[in-house]
């Protein structure tokens, strides 16, 4: 039994050398950083009777995936009941947002860095599959499309923590925005929230699979893809919003420029911002903005 | 403090696991003509008993039961031992169990347990898994995996046993 | 102080552990349990597709104490997902304690407190269990009480949630179930060699509903009602079930009932067995949470009507799943041993084993809008137990085994399927594959102890991923060790670039019940799907290491 042992404890040895990752960069990659604006707030103080909490639904999806389209029919269908309280976004990650095949369908990749961090780190398996503001709902964050309803209908009536408005000044001759991101807190509060801003492009005509078609006609050759996530303006996980703790009626203002991708239709792009608790990631207020007026 | 209970506890389970000194759970389960049979009342008059677990999708298991089925008169003329077979079919395959036992011409006891109660309460992960069941109904012995020749080594143990030697692990 | 406490807490396990060496009595109880862990690094390997796995390693264990004295006992079960093996649902990644139960048995009672797994039946309305290397366990934590009133009657009652990963799922499940065996009722009854026993059960699920589109039942019970016959070699097992309206994401929310019925007839006498058996499934899909999808929270059992197979490409490729919307199969099977010593037999005698199954679609009329406009959401009617023009799955396999001397032993067989894929995995445009598939497993004793075995296998299609061709050898040496090589090739795929193998090497080491085994190699990618949502399972490439002991 001992010798037996030898050749085992061996390759464990191996590879437990092996599983080591040697880093040659301490730093990573600079995320988008803040542009100094201080002094420059225009935001007003929002009507607190008025004000309500927005919720997120994120959902995960992809060109290949057929039983998707019927999940976007339900977000779109939830953005009718509740109105101005939903904001949707499409995230394209993991297997079935691959580019498949060798042909000249499905070539276009929607994925994100980001997006596919968000799909490994919350594991999202299987795909139609999304999230409402990142909360549990029946005991689990990644929700089938069937329990997007019933998970929204409990978040809608919460007491806003937050409201975040936005101004947005776009420069077309080198496709570049500053975003000035002001995030209202309601009541004194404590504990650390991070602001995630990204760039959403709409009504982007593409290929994409849908069963509920006839066999003959599921690979939509037109297909309009609603709320793709194009790109986070400030990291995957955003940026610290508040450490410790802030006090009631303050204005966090954060500013960003970015320049958009040449593909992408600036007419059709918003920004979209939420403040996510940095440890749960849970949403507790989101807002999005058109970057030019005519959408 | 921590290590020291972690060490005792790991001492205790270590030394535990050298011996596999146990009675037979007492399990419902059911026997091929669906009787509800209780495990708990296993017995062979103090001759040895062989419990077997095995499934009809499992080509080991099968294997076993039948090298030992070639061999099993002599060895029950010799040393009285009953070898009960349990075979863990669930829904799925549970209707293939008798036709495959009476295809085959098997003579031993077969049980059924669907659920894998039994082979829960005996701690069994993988089929084959054979037991060795001494005079006094305590487990004595038992294998995982199933090599061609292992039966010898097995009625070795056996006729041990029915001679009323011990045996260490 | 705290010095003391530690001295006899040491002292208090050392007395333990030597009474359970010495005294097996009562008093003490016993003390059993296994183990076994499974550990994966993996490379990375772009051109089967392996994806870079960020851990590098991964490793999933459990370990199980059980604690018997007298009439109780007692359990727990650690498990360790750090982080869970690719293919299994990430959701598991987590250590802690998800299974602990008590139980207590007296005369004609038997309570239990916990987790536990239970089913009622064939399991169709209520089947909770566990299959480890399949990621399945959907163990009810809650009460269970077991009654045996009088000879012959046995009644369950339990009430408890469903596993969900480290939680619980949000349903809450009721079930009632009742047995009567009528030949333990008295005892000139177990005599007659006919025996029967009927049985039924009800199950009923609670979960509050929030949605702001519709109207749901929060309460959704099913029923069932089964037979067993048995009169010499000839039984008869039947069982129905029926569910009340369950809107649930599989069945895209419609309120129509769901409705199942089993059944299997089999004679068998010394040296031949047949069976034949039916099942038709309509909307049968019943879960703690409606929202449910996957392996997740599932409450019901519903088998699939096919031959669990044991060669590579015959039982890994094209695998069946139970379509739980509506399906209707049909499966026969006959074991034969031609007698040893006679002409055609040989000196050993000759195994033949035949089987064949179908499973077509149930006929479903599907309301149009203007019949059934959104207000009932009943979705579609059926007739009964009328089937459906569509075939999901076909299985005609036979397969021959014969000893030709002491030293050799041969088997024989050929599979033919027809497997839908398009609805068994959910993928449009993939149609359907027929494939052909033959085996010869041949095993040669070089001693007693010392026995190689060699598989040829190869699977012929001209669909989906091609041809396809496997080769295995293993040598084992009693009673301790083995070593196996295996080659999966694709060599039949329309994309040159695929036409990979895939080889893998194992070696093991087994004493007793412990049992330890490492393999080195390539595995195949797969497409995992159940209802509407499938998962991508990656293709790898790395070293596997695997532990297993029970004591």
């Amino acid at each position: 039994m001992k010798k037996a042992l030898l050749l085992p404890a061996l390759i464990v040895s191996v590879l437990v050398i092996n599983s080591c990752d040697k880093i040659e960069d301490p730093y990573p990659e600079s995320s988008n950083p803040q542009v100094d604006t201080s002094g420059s707030n225009n935001f007003t103080a929002p009507d607190l009777e008025t004000l309500k909490r927005r919720i997120l639904i994120e959902d995960y999806t992809g060109h290949t995936c057929g039983n998707c389209p019927s999940a976007a029919i339900i977000a779109t269908g939830l953005k009718t009941t509740y109105g101005d309280q939903v904001r949707i976004l499409g995230v394209h990650a993991g297997f079935f947002a691959e580019p498949y095949g060798s042909g000249n369908e499905f070539r276009t990749d929607f994925r994100t860095a980001s997006g596919e961090e968000w799909n490994t780190d919350f594991g999202v398996t299987g795909n139609p599959k999304g999230m409402v503001s990142r909360q549990e709902y029946g005991s689990v964050v990644v929700l089938d499309p069937s329990a997007w309803g019933s998970a929204a209908s409990i978040l809608i009536d919460d007491e806003p923590l937050f409201d975040i408005q936005m101004e947005i000044d776009y420069d077309s001759s080198n496709k570049t925005f500053t975003v000035d991101v002001g995030t209202y807190v309601v009541n004194n509060i404590s504990g650390n929230y991070n602001l995630v801003v990204c760039v959403v492009e709409d009504s982007i005509v593409d290929w994409q699979v849908d069963y509920s078609l006839p066999s003959a006609d599921q690979y939509v050759e037109d297909y309009l893809h609603e709320h793709v996530l194009r790109d986070n303006v400030n990291g995957t996980y955003g940026s610290a919003l508040i450490t410790g703790s802030e006090l009631a009626e303050t204005w966090l203002v954060q500013s960003y420029n970015y320049t958009l991708d040449s593909e992408w239709n600036v007419d059709h792009c918003s920004v979209l911002a939420f403040v996510a608790d940095a440890t749960t990631k849970e949403l507790l207020q989101v807002e999005d903005i058109y970057i030019t007026d005519s959408h | 403090m921590k290590h020291l209970i972690i060490i005792s506890i790991s001492f205790c389970l270590l030394s535990l696991n050298s011996i596999s000194q146990g009675s037979i759970p007492a399990v419902d389960v059911k026997t091929m003509d669906n009787q509800s049979f209780n495990t708990g009342e296993i017995s062979n008059d103090g001759k040895p008993i062989i419990i077997s677990f095995w499934a009809t999708w499992c080509s080991p298991c099968k294997r076993e039961l039948n090298n030992i089925a070639d061999l099993y008169d002599d060895w029950v003329d010799e040393t009285g031992v009953k070898l009960i077979a349990v075979s863990i079919d669930d829904s799925r395959n549970a209707s293939k169990v008798a036709p495959y036992v009476n295809g085959q011409a098997w003579d031993y006891d077969v049980l059924v347990d669907s659920n894998f109660d039994f082979k829960r309460a005996m701690n069994v992960n993988n089929v084959p898994h054979t037991f060795l069941i001494d005079g006094n109904g305590k487990i004595i012995w038992q294998h995982n995996s199933y090599s061609e020749g292992d039966e010898y080594e097995l009625y070795e143990l056996v006729k041990k046993v029915a001679n009323g030697e011990e045996i260490r692990h | 102080m705290k010095q003391t406490l530690t001295t006899l807490t040491c002292l208090f396990y050392f007395f333990l552990a030597t009474f359970c060496q010495n005294h097996n009595e009562a008093n003490i109880g016993e003390i059993h349990g296994n183990f076994e862990t499974t550990n994966q690094y993996y490379n990375p390997d772009t051109a089967i597709g392996a994806p870079n796995v960020p851990e590098k390693l991964l490793s999933s264990s459990f370990a199980n104490i059980l604690y018997s004295r007298g009439n109780f006992n007692a359990g727990v079960r650690l498990e360790s997902y750090l982080n869970v093996l690719q293919g299994i649902d990430p959701s598991y990644n987590d250590v802690g304690i998800p299974y602990r139960f008590v139980t207590y048995t007296m005369d004609n009672l038997n309570v239990t407190a916990g987790n536990f797994y239970e089913q009622f039946g064939s399991g169709m309305i209520l089947r909770s269990y566990e299959a480890r290397q399949l990621g399945i366990d959907n163990a009810i934590e809650g009460t269970r009480v077991k009654l045996n009133p009088i000879k012959g009657i046995y009644l369950t009652g339990l009430i408890g949630k469903q596993r969900l990963f480290f939680d619980r799922g949000p349903g809450i499940i009721r079930g009632l179930d009742g047995t009567i065996s009528i030949n333990e009722l008295h005892p000139r009854l177990d005599s007659i060699t006919t025996k029967i026993s009927v049985g039924g059960s009800f199950v009923s699920r609670y979960q509050k509903d929030d949605d702001p589109t519709y109207n749901l039942p929060e309460n959704v019970g099913a029923y069932s009602a089964r037979l067993n016959l048995n009169h010499a070699g000839f039984s008869f097992t039947g069982e129905y079930a029926y569910k009340i309206n369950d809107p649930n994401s599989s069945n895209n929310f419609i309120y129509k009932p769901g409705q199942g019925a089993l059944f299997s007839m089999g004679y068998s006498q010394k040296g031949i067995g047949v069976s034949v058996s039916g099942k038709m499934i309509d909307n049968m899909d019943f879960r703690s949470d409606r929202t449910a999808t996957l392996n997740n929270l599932t409450i019901g059992y519903l088998p699939a009507l096919s031959k669990q197979h044991t060669y590579n490409l015959a039982a890994t490729l094209y695998p069946y799943g139970t379509q739980p919307n509506g399906e209707m199969g049909i499966q026969a099977d006959l074991v034969y041993t031609i007698k040893k010593k006679s002409k055609i037999g040989g000196k050993y005698g000759t195994l033949i084993s035949v089987n064949y199954s179908r499973i077509q679609s149930l006929d479903k009329t599907y309301y149009s809008d203007a019949s059934d406009p959104d207000s009932t959401r009943m979705g579609y009617t059926t007739n009964y137990f009328k089937v459906g023009d569509e075939v999901y799955f076909e299985d005609f396999n036979i397969d021959i085994t014969r000893k030709l001397n002491k030293k050799l032993k041969v088997k024989a067989a050929y599979f033919n399927f027809i497997y839908n894929m398009e609805v068994i995995q959910g993928l449009g445009g993939k149609g359907t594959v027929y494939a052909n598939i033959v085996v010869l497993d041949v095993l040669y004793k070089l001693q007693p102890k010392h026995a190689i075995r060699v598989e040829a296998q190869h699977m012929r299609t001209e669909q989906d991923q091609g041809s396809w061709m496997t080769g295995l050898a293993e040598y084992t040496f009693s009673p301790h060790w083995f070593i196996a090589v295996m080659d999966q090739y694709n060599y039949g795929n329309k994309d040159e670039g695929k036409r990979l193998h895939y080889p893998i090497g194992s070696f093991g080491y087994t004493k007793g019940a412990n049992r330890f085994m490492i393999s080195y190699g390539r595995q195949r990618a797969g497409i995992f799907c159940v209802g509407g949502v499938c998962r991508n399972v990656p293709a790898s490439n790395g070293v596997t290491l695997t532990i297993t002991s029970s004591f």
